[in-house]
């Protein structure tokens, strides 16, 4: 430590500062000696750190604590296998390829490898200066989902960790992740860049199941982490789990002072988001499919008519009947008007308008004036709009129209 | 900024008559003599031209000829040449000669012949929008096919990837590059890897703190470049400074060719410099520089000539433009012809006045110098700077505003009682010949270059060998180790931090965070401005009038923390002016030097300022009508200064009273800061002055209540009769940037020179007692009193000169 505040006091030289000709005139601190160091901490308000200890485990250590092997330079191998009959919580894990293909990749049914991926990084900053220190691949391998993981115990290892996830991904017909497109392959991609090595990224479709969560349980849960959807899809509950933002601590302290316990918690907790992934497909799918009456079915219904088709959106939306709310129910309506059920679309209305709400009504309206010609009936719906929403231009203007339409017909 | 350049031989036709500039400077001095201190005439210049490049590609030959361009000036063939043959490139001339094309035409034949890419980078994103447009018109007239797009905080998401891929020209500002583009380079790979060139227009702007900021943002660009195997070659434009080269070469940090000839034509130019009346003989009061640029402006736009008045701060815009409007935007049916522009204002509300000045429907605009940089006006006829603007190249770059497109000019310094003003106008022969100004940057500056260390090792990791900047490396990198920020491994650096480092540095100021400005009048919460960090303090107290275009608003309520000022409309028939202290503590002293029956010295200092309270001031009037508290947290900062002060044997002997003493100290201090100002070429703004005793118990400033009282920082009056009350008064010029940027050095070293020209400028003041022009405004009470504080003021001065001298 003494040769930096040396040089750092050469440096302040150099730029013109201290030449250590202090006066002796008594002054306030004026026995503080100022290294540029105190001058740079005093500045930035931070008290000098404990220096950092050097590592003391060696690789070899670290590859036995965690169960691993070292396959290069700072690179350790871990692979684990989960009998898919084990199933997760309350989830079985079985038929992800036609899941995955419901949620928008018909490929996945027919044969190529679907990657689980997950990955560890040393911050969720973003950028050049975010190292992805441990890369998680998943597929299943005959009864079981095939496990594994890539760790570097030191930077010398990206090149190595960077080369293998390519191998494994040369198979990947579907990576599927939670939260990666904006973040695990745009990070991964970085690294990839940084080494001047072409990213295997690229290739696969990539199906974010993140995506999925946020359409149907966004604005039914206080938020879309995988913690939260664990318990409430899954029925998974973590014990003792270490918290995804620790991993930054974990590498670091394996990194300075050779500590090893956290980094085998990392590589558990990346197990179980790995495991958790596997799950979620066949979980999501079962919610398009089924009776979840937890799920925000306007929005659900939106994507179904979208990928699949007005008729699966309306099959949806029949089949939870009992449970829609409002903005489901006159998608229901919205639906069934789009493929000409018109008296189903009616009936919801009406029953709406009974309640007092303004868009059904004004549905009605619509739907007397120019799909029945019925001017009388519009007007009445027009009139009570209008004693709804009294403000609103277009209201006037419908009413006016009917006015006179009525005294055109009568007359 | 605008190109104009005329059809080979054929002087361009105004399409309205005229303007009589010279029937108005006629006028003026015919009615005026005595305010008149100086009159220059600048004659038209003829231009002088070059045929375009043989080998410019002839889509481009097309397009300039679509646009009236046939040929060049002479200093864009220059520069051509200079590109050409991969020379980093300062082109140096004055506004509105054309300096668009020295890079614009190397760069788009560089995109059509070779699929070259460019970046450039301007201070501005007002400007970055000007020139996308300008590029553009180029590019329909040949149909050339080069896209350049602006990346900016403007910039929608889903547009960006589309410019970081397919982007030949994106122009960019050097915050958005500090934060957005280098911490992100491996999305921009593709671009880095064809990049050729860099453009760095309005290059005088990157000085000081911003300056330093700057190169170290180039030296981060220049490693990532490197990394993708580019070189690029470096094209800058500068207004006329007196060490464009030096600049350059410091903020590119490699070796510049600079071309200086000039080639566009220009209109006669005349200047005035313009003295207010002495209207207090005795103790030397001037009428106000507001009330003659007010006068002066009224008289321009009466004479149907368009007219653009620069003040100095944003304040004084409101004011000015509130006594303009008065005058002519009384009728509020008929459109206005007098509008604001300054800092602060929404982008569309800019836009709209730049839209209004460029179609020719506004007559006079007030501006603070967000409109000194090149963005595209149109022409005016008269310039009035009300005050000086602290640099030469400032001066004429606002007067540059005036006389675009060969017509010509009238430029009017109205000098403010400030002591730079008075001596400016005094010396008229300051504007003659070359430039003065040296342009001062320190990118080895302690903090910023850490600062600078951490935003590239984030980047991309330092090996070993690597070096940045002209400092050694390696002991910041083993600081950032220690600060487990990095993690050094196989003879590289390695970032390791959770964190995005390049948000945590600004590159204009030190604090984080714009205040929004939100008008809650009739319950609803419009957002009508944005205020920086370091000014909102003075400006968005709680009672604060705060103007916009003239309009006056009440600050009722200021959310520190969230940054929020709500104000509500008022018709209120003052405006407020915030009054601050300081306190400064000496932490330690890197050399000292006796100085006549004292000592000099210079060293780190902590520093706290407090906003403590406002004064309101009656329009015309400009009497004082309230004061009001302000509470509102302290500023601190770590920096450099320098300090004087006497032996208090010295002290006894030469004043009577300790109040003598600290009004002679003062004095002094007023009239030394002024010409550590002139002599640093730096902005009064840039050096900080403060009058306290070295132990910090109490200082001391020229405030409400008359002449030197002392206070402790608390705001209780000190007794310094009492003797127990230690009393050592000091002067204090400190660098006004935390961990200082370089100004105390000089000031130090020239600490002789500063004496005598403090001497000489307050001994040679016309005025008997002290004034504002030498050390500081005095009351008129002070008349009578025994000793004047000027005495008191030289007194200090020749103590501190001259071993002795006081007691002979």
């Amino acid at each position: 430590m003494s040769s930096l505040g040396t040089r750092l006091r050469t440096l302040a030289q150099q730029s013109g500062g201290s030449t250590g000709s202090v006066s002796s005139e008594s002054g306030p601190d004026r026995d503080i000696s100022t290294s540029v160091q105190q001058r740079l901490r005093r500045s930035m308000r931070t008290r000098a750190h404990t220096p950092a200890v050097k590592a003391t485990t060696g690789n070899d250590a670290l590859a036995n604590a965690l169960d691993g092997t070292l396959v290069g330079p700072s690179l350790i191998r871990l692979e684990s296998r989960y009998p898919r009959i084990r199933g997760h919580g309350h989830q079985s894990l079985a038929g992800e390829r036609e899941a995955a293909a419901y949620l928008g990749h018909p490929h996945a049914s027919s044969g190529g490898r679907i990657v689980f991926f997950d990955t560890e990084t040393t911050g969720l900053a973003g950028g050049t200066g975010t190292v992805v220190f441990m890369v998680g691949l998943a597929w299943f391998d005959g009864p079981d989902l095939l496990l594994r993981q890539y760790l570097m115990s030191g930077f010398g290892g990206e090149p190595g960790l960077l080369q293998a996830v390519t191998e494994d991904l040369e198979q990947a017909e579907l990576l599927v992740s939670f939260n990666g497109k904006s973040f695990d392959v745009t990070q991964l991609e970085t690294r990839y860049r940084l080494a001047s090595l072409p990213s295997p990224l690229r290739r696969p479709e990539h199906l974010d199941l993140l995506f999925h969560v946020r359409r149907m349980f966004a604005r039914r849960w206080p938020n879309c982490r995988l913690s939260t959807v664990e318990p409430m899809l899954l029925g998974f509950q973590r014990h003792n789990d270490l918290p995804g933002s620790m991993a930054p601590t974990a590498w670091l302290n394996w990194l300075r002072m050779g500590r090893t316990d956290m980094l085998c918690e990392v590589a558990e907790h990346n197990r179980w988001d790995l495991v958790s992934l596997a799950a979620l497909l066949p979980a999501i799918d079962a919610r398009y499919r089924g009776t979840d009456a937890n799920v925000d079915h306007s929005r659900t219904a939106t994507w179904l008519a979208t990928v699949h088709g007005d008729r699966a959106a309306l099959e949806y939306l029949q089949r939870h009947r009992d449970n829609l709310d409002l903005s489901a129910q006159l998608e229901l309506a919205r639906t069934a008007r789009r493929i000409g059920d018109w008296s189903l679309a009616v009936d919801i209305w009406q029953e709406l308008a009974r309640q007092g709400d303004g868009h059904a009504i004004e549905q009605l309206a619509k739907y007397f004036e120019h799909r029945l010609h019925d001017y009388r009936t519009a007007l009445a719906w027009a009139e009570t709009l209008l004693t709804l929403e009294r403000d609103i231009e277009a209201h006037r203007r419908r009413h006016r129209r009917l006015l006179r339409k009525c005294a055109s017909c009568s007359g | 900024m605008s190109q104009v350049v005329a059809p080979a031989g054929s002087a361009r036709t105004p399409a309205h008559p005229e303007p009589d500039v010279g029937g108005l400077v006629r006028s003026l001095s015919k009615r005026f003599s005595k305010r008149v201190t100086g009159e220059l005439l600048i004659p038209a210049q003829q231009g002088s031209y070059s045929d375009l490049p043989r080998e410019l590609d002839p889509r481009l030959h097309q397009a300039l000829t679509g646009r009236g361009i046939s040929r060049l000036y002479s200093h864009q063939a220059a520069a051509w040449v200079s590109v050409r043959d991969n020379r980093h490139t300062v082109v140096v001339t004055p506004t509105a000669s054309g300096k668009t094309l020295c890079y614009n035409l190397p760069v788009l034949h560089g995109a059509l012949q070779n699929q070259h890419k460019a970046l450039y980078l301007f201070p501005t994103k007002a400007l970055s929008q000007d020139q996308v447009a300008e590029i553009n018109e180029l590019n329909a007239a040949g149909g050339l096919g080069v896209r350049a797009y602006t990346f900016d905080g403007d910039t929608p998401g889903d547009a960006r990837k589309a410019v970081r891929t397919r982007g030949d020209i994106v122009v960019t500002n050097p915050d958005m590059l500090h934060q957005g583009i280098l911490p992100h380079h491996t999305k921009w790979a593709q671009f880095f890897e064809s990049l050729k060139y860099i453009v760095i227009d309005e290059l005088h702007t990157y000085r000081g703190v911003f300056g330093s900021h700057m190169a170290n943002v180039m030296r981060r660009l220049r490693r990532v470049c490197r990394f993708y195997g580019a070189d690029p070659v470096f094209i800058s434009c500068s207004a006329t400074i007196a060490n464009p080269e030096e600049l350059a070469e410091l903020l590119i940090g490699n070796t510049v060719h600079a071309i200086r000839e000039n080639g566009a034509p220009s209109g006669p130019k005349t200047l005035l410099l313009w003295n207010p009346p002495v209207v207090n003989p005795d103790l030397d009061i001037r009428a106000s520089a507001r009330s003659q640029s007010s006068i002066l402006a009224r008289e321009a736009v009466k004479a149907g000539l368009k007219t653009i008045v620069f003040a100095q701060t944003r304040l004084m815009v409101e004011v000015l433009t509130k006594y303009l409007k008065d005058a002519f935007d009384r009728d509020p049916r008929r459109p206005a012809r007098v509008r604001a522009y300054r800092g602060g204002y929404l982008p569309t509300e800019r836009r709209e006045t730049e839209h209004q000045l460029r179609a020719d429907q506004v007559d006079c605009v007030v501006a603070t110098s967000a409109l000194e940089l090149g963005v595209d006006i149109g022409s005016l006829d008269v310039c009035v700077l009300n005050g000086y603007p602290g640099t030469i190249a400032g001066t004429w770059q606002r007067l540059g505003r005036a006389g675009r497109r060969n017509r010509p000019a009238l430029g009017i310094l109205v000098a403010s009682s400030l002591p730079l003003d008075q001596y400016i106008v005094r010396n008229p022969e300051f504007f003659l010949g070359a430039s003065p100004e040296h342009a001062r940057i320190a990118p080895d500056q302690l903090l910023i270059l850490l600062d600078h260390i951490r935003c590239a090792a984030f980047e991309l990791p330092f090996s070993d060998h690597d070096d940045f900047g002209s400092s050694a490396l390696r002991p910041f990198l083993e600081y950032l180790e220690q600060e487990q920020v990095l993690h050094h491994e196989g003879g590289r650096w390695h970032w390791v931090a959770d964190s995005y480092p390049a948000n945590a540095v600004s590159l204009r100021s030190v604090a984080e965070g714009n205040f929004v400005v939100i008008d809650t009048t009739g319950g609803q919460q419009n957002i009508i401005a944005e205020v920086d960090f370091s000014s909102a303090a003075m400006t968005l107290y709680e009672g604060a009038i705060y103007m916009i275009q003239a309009r006056p608003f009440q600050v009722e309520r200021l959310d520190w923390e969230g940054r929020k000022a709500f104000v509500t409309q008022t018709r209120a028939d003052y405006y407020t002016d915030a009054i601050d202290y300081t306190k400064l503590k000496v932490l330690s002293e890197f050399r000292a030097d006796p100085s006549g029956a004292g000592q000099s010295a210079q060293g780190e200092v902590h520093l706290v300022l407090r906003v403590a309270g406002y004064k309101k001031i009656r329009y015309y009037t400009h009497e004082n009508v309230g004061y009001g508290n302000i509470n509102l947290p302290d500023r601190e900062m770590h920096t450099t200064a320098v300090w004087w002060r006497l032996e208090p044997d010295a002290l006894c002997q030469a004043f009577e009273s300790r109040w003598q003493a600290l009004d002679g100290f003062l004095g002094a201090a007023y009239a030394m800061h002024f010409v550590a100002a002139l002599l640093t070429m730096s902005e009064p703004g840039d050096l900080g002055r403060a009058v306290g005793n070295s132990d910090a118990t109490w200082f001391s400033h020229v405030g409400t209540r008359g002449r030197g009282s002392a206070q402790r920082f608390n705001g209780d009056d000190v007794d310094l009769e009492q003797p127990e009350q230690i009393f050592a008064p000091t002067v204090f010029l400190y660098d006004n940037y935390p961990g200082g940027i370089g100004l105390s050095e000089p000031v130090y070293e020239m600490r002789a020179h500063l004496l005598t020209r403090a001497r000489e400028m307050v001994s040679e003041c016309r005025c008997t007692a002290g004034c504002p022009a030498c050390i500081g405004p005095i009351l008129s009470s002070d008349e009578e009193r025994t000793v004047s504080a000027k005495t008191l003021a030289l007194r200090v001065i020749d103590l501190l000169s001259v071993p002795g001298s006081a007691c002979a």
